[in-house]
């Protein structure tokens, strides 16, 4: 029992309920002072990051590890974003009320919480946890019919997916008796695969689907990715994909380790189907908000393809492609976020002639974008790469064809929005202007990705050895 | 010179150009222009040097530079050159050479975008002929291919939206599916050593099951046949030529797709066994190029569609050489690749240069345009000479050294090949007789010949790397058959066992 292990956690509650205090006191022109607030929060939850050491807390519930502090690290980075974001974006919001930036910073210890679980009971109150959060977030805005639409598909398939997810933890729990991870493992160990056991790996497989948004549970991520205020859709797309796949490593990886065999091919399946169904339906979508998020159905499936391959350079494929993802859809929604603000547009085509207009945001969509399609040498393509790696390695044939044809349909549907960025006249020529902190920022996550891309090395040595200590 | 980085100055001098241009003004064209012409020129200068300083007694992979990149999967920068790679960076860097000149001439709106490109391009295709790491190989090139979107895309002439995004999707899955089998490779090597590592020479040095080497052998011969291109998948090639302004055309035709030959040359000197099991149906396809490509190219009125399947016709001895496996065939085949490249690159320098002010490319919109460009005129002869294996000209000597390979071989295609020269030379005289002879027509009056420096350099520099290696061909074939000995000498060897 070690409470100290969870302070970066506590950090950010504490931000949070701060944040939700002030309200009361502050007034209504310096809404802008709660995002300061937020950052400055979860840059102290940052700065506590590396002082951490390693060990459980509270009675075995939670851990603190390499593996959850690297999460917590894609989180605090997420975080410092989003909420960044919520600042550009808040201006053009009429009813706006100030407990959006407390609920993002919940939802954000929410994450940190299920990076370190090690039991399906702190697993599932902390999902939870997160789940509600994010339920409120994507409803915000109620006054608008698509907002509300967003929100009610939201919750209907997330309580879906947790019904699937509960009633799996508790046949896992009917066959070993335990419900933290490495006992359950242990528990696993000696076990025949039964009938029993079976259902609930496929049916806890099934429920962790949906903070992935792979197939099956994917159905609510077009809506609510257009639906929702942009800065929800950014920390639904980075962080939260982020918090799906950690307890992803977490259970397979660890609890459900001896089963491998059983949930390998079932995985397998669910990688290429997902695949197949997020690039294909991407393809025709005129609102980017939308084909981003058809997008990462495609990203998730490659993701599984890595966590299909069930080894350590699977492990190591994963982290690695999340840091770049993060990178790639914080810097993606920033841009898209300006350029709303501007133009009151997300469809592609609004986007047309958008280099002379705006260099740096064109420049912008074009990295992030880029990235996550995979393109030489930014940093998605080198996490593409290791998905590779790992499918190939363990002879996963089938999916890495897949894959690699997918990859051609992701080039196909973002160079359509490259094309009509920089091949295409713009209509109105007025420039449109970005301020100095968003230019900085901007910046600042173009050299990430194309850093991550260009000397991938020292990410990956970490990674890997990350991954080494998984097992 | 121990430790001196040619290679990557080489590489880097484009690359190098093009993080300047971040910083130049779009406005100061001239400034643009003095980059791209320092830093190709450099890489020119270096690239001869390379030619005369390579040991061709010795042999093998020199100049090596190795740093380590990532070191947990065993990546690591590494560079050298063989006599084969020599040739082909020489190659590149003339291109790119008389390209940055063509587009002086050519390109008038977003010039300083079109350099960064252009040279981001060409470093790409400096680091594909240098790696000896398979990793970087192919981040290289991708970095060769995907330039060409926006490429095309701006800078391109009719249909072009079309033609990039085809070309670009085409390239990018022959990259995937030969990046899974290199990726197999590399799992397969490491197996076998305990150590996982990316270095090709590592790799190489290895030998493995032939029913493995066959397994392979295919994704890689497709992915990089993609780019050569092979028939049947050649259809996003002459679309492409068309589309692109001539500089990319030029590196398009002249070395772009010299890097599919090399990987698939590559690939043999991994792979011997499973190089031997498809090299006939290499040969077998690439009699397809030579009659598919020459047919159409007879057929089309439009000179560029004209040369672009022209030039998979001649890509279809490049590989007749390399399927032949003996140490004529493949040289012919190496120099092929060289003169093809250079006399191609004039080829689109020269349509580009009428295009530009007639703005027309079709064969019977033109008449007697020898009386207005002698010039222009002229060089052009020279091109269709070359192109039709005129003796005195690179190409003569190549063809001859493929065909002298492919009767020991495969005679029989060698006969059905011979035959293909004379399709060439019909086209190229049909269109020469169209296009400069004839009666002069009056709309064409204003056309006017190459005059400037700027104009002419292009067009004599290429004419006179023609007619040198023509001339004295052994200042190259020397060193690319230092790099061919060893390569047929492994395959041959893994044949007999």
């Amino acid at each position: 029992m070690n409470l100290f292990r969870l302070i970066p956690e506590f950090i950010m509650l504490g931000t949070a309920f701060l944040l939700l205090i002030l309200e009361l006191f502050l007034p209504k022109g310096s809404r802008k002072a709660f995002g300061v607030i937020g950052i400055l929060g979860t840059v102290s939850a940052a700065i506590s990051l590396p002082y951490q050491d390693y060990g459980l807390a509270l009675a075995g519930l939670f851990v603190q590890d390499q593996m959850s502090i690297y999460f917590k690290w894609l989180f605090v980075i997420s975080s410092v974003f989003v909420l960044y974001i919520v600042m550009l974006y808040e201006d053009r919001i009429t009813n706006w009320r100030g407990e959006f930036y407390s609920i993002i910073v919940f939802a954000i210890s929410g994450m940190m919480m299920l990076a370190s679980t090690t039991d399906f009971v702190a697993f599932y109150v902390s999902l939870e946890f997160l789940a509600i959060c994010l339920y409120v977030l994507a409803a915000f805005l109620s006054d608008s019919r698509v907002t509300s639409e967003a929100g009610l598909k939201y919750l209907i398939t997330g309580a879906l997916a947790s019904g699937f997810l509960i009633y799996g933890i508790s046949f896992i729990y009917g066959a070993t008796g335990a419900t933290g991870f490495a006992e359950v493992a242990k528990a696993l160990q000696t076990a025949e695969p039964t009938g029993f056991v079976i259902i609930g790996i496929v049916l806890m497989v099934l429920g962790l689907t949906f903070k992935i948004s792979s197939i099956p549970f994917h159905v609510w991520s077009p809506d609510v990715y257009q639906g929702a205020p942009t800065p929800v859709t950014a920390l639904l797309a980075a962080a939260s994909k982020a918090a799906g796949f950690v307890v992803i490593l977490r259970i397979l990886y660890v609890a459900l380790w001896p089963m491998k065999a059983e949930w390998m091919a079932f995985v397998a399946v669910i990688s290429g189907i997902t695949l197949l169904f997020g690039n294909l339906a991407a393809m025709p979508q005129k609102d980017l908000k939308r084909l981003v998020a058809y997008a990462g159905i495609g990203s998730a499936g490659y993701l599984l393809m890595a966590v299909a391959a069930a080894s350590e350079l699977g492990a190591g494929a994963i982290m690695f492609y999340l840091l770049t993802y993060i990178f790639g859809i914080i810097g993606t929604f920033t841009a898209i976020v300006v350029f709303h603000n501007s133009e009151g547009s997300d469809l592609v085509e609004s986007y047309s002639g958008l280099y002379k207009r705006s260099p740096l945001l064109a420049f912008t969509l074009f990295i992030g974008l880029l990235s996550i399609a995979g393109f030489p040498p930014l940093g998605g393509f080198i996490a593409k790469f290791y998905i590779f790696m790992a499918a190939v390695k363990e002879g996963l044939w089938v999916l890495a064809v897949i894959g690699a044809l997918m990859a051609i349909v992701g080039m196909y549907y973002f160079l359509l929005v490259i094309k009509s960025m920089y091949l295409r006249q713009p209509t109105n020529p007025a420039p449109i202007h970005v301020d100095m902190t968003t230019r900085g920022l901007l910046y600042f996550v173009n050299a990430a990705t194309i850093l991550l891309g260009v000397y991938p090395g020292p990410v990956t040595d970490l990674v890997m050895s990350i991954a080494q200590g998984v097992f | 010179m121990e430790g001196f980085p040619i290679l990557s100055l080489i590489m880097l001098s484009p690359l190098a150009a093009v993080i300047l241009l971040l910083f130049v003004d779009d406005a100061r064209v001239a400034l643009v222009r003095g980059i791209a012409i320092a830093s190709t020129s450099l890489s020119l200068a270096l690239s001869l040097y390379l030619l005369f300083i390579y040991d061709k007694v010795k042999g093998g992979f020199q100049f090596i530079e190795k740093i380590e990149w990532v070191q947990s999967l065993g990546i690591s920068y590494h560079l050298g050159v063989d006599g084969i790679s020599v040739a082909m960076v020489l190659l590149t860097s003339i291109v790119i050479f008389t390209g940055v000149f063509v587009s002086w001439v050519g390109i008038k709106h977003r010039i300083r975008e079109h350099y960064m490109f252009l040279l981001l391009l060409v470093a790409g295709v400096y680091g594909v002929f240098m790696s000896l790491d398979l990793v970087f190989f192919f981040l290289f090139y991708e970095l060769a291919v995907i330039p060409m979107y926006p490429l095309i895309g701006i800078w391109g002439s009719a249909n072009r939206e079309y033609a990039t995004m085809n070309l670009t999707l085409y390239l990018s899955l022959g990259a995937m599916i030969a990046l899974l089998g290199l990726l197999s490779l590399y799992f397969t090597a490491g197996s076998q050593t305990g150590v996982y590592t990316f270095d090709m020479l590592q790799i190489a040095s290895l030998s493995y099951e032939s029913g493995y080497q066959i397994k392979v052998f295919l994704p890689l011969l497709f992915g990089f046949g993609v780019l050569v291109p092979l028939a049947p998948f050649h259809s996003w090639s002459p679309t492409g030529h068309a589309a692109a302004p001539s500089a990319v055309s030029m590196l398009h035709a002249g070395v772009l797709m010299k890097l599919g030959a090399y990987g698939i040359l590559r690939a043999m000197w991994i792979l011997p066994e499973g190089a031997q099991f498809w090299m006939p149906w290499v040969a077998g396809l690439s009699l397809i190029n030579i009659f598919y490509g020459g047919m159409v190219a007879m057929s089309r009125r439009d000179m560029k569609f004209m040369i672009g399947y022209s030039s998979s016709s001649h890509m279809g001895y490049v590989l007749l050489g390399i399927a032949t496996v003996n140490i004529i065939g493949v040289n012919g085949a190496v120099l092929l690749m060289f003169a093809h490249g250079v006399m191609t690159a004039l080829a689109f320098s020269l349509i580009g240069f009428v295009y530009d002010q007639a703005h027309t490319r079709m064969i019977y919109d033109f008449s007697g345009l020898a009386k207005k460009v002698p010039f222009v005129a002229v060089a052009f002869a020279i091109m269709g000479f070359a192109s039709s294996g005129l003796p005195g000209l690179a190409n003569f000597v190549a063809e001859l050294m493929v065909f002298i390979g492919a009767f020991k071989e495969y005679p029989v295609h060698a006969i059905i090949a011979v035959f293909g020269i004379i399709v060439t030379a019909t086209y190229m005289l049909r269109c020469m007789r169209d296009v400069f002879f004839r009666e002069p027509m009056e709309k064409w009056d204003d056309l006017r010949d190459a005059s400037t420096f700027v104009e002419r350099l292009p067009f004599v520099f290429l004419i006179a790397v023609l007619l040198i290696v023509g001339f004295y061909p052994s200042v190259i074939v020397d060193v690319i058959n230092s790099g061919v000995v060893p390569l047929v000498n492994k395959l041959n060897a893994a044949q007999i066992g």
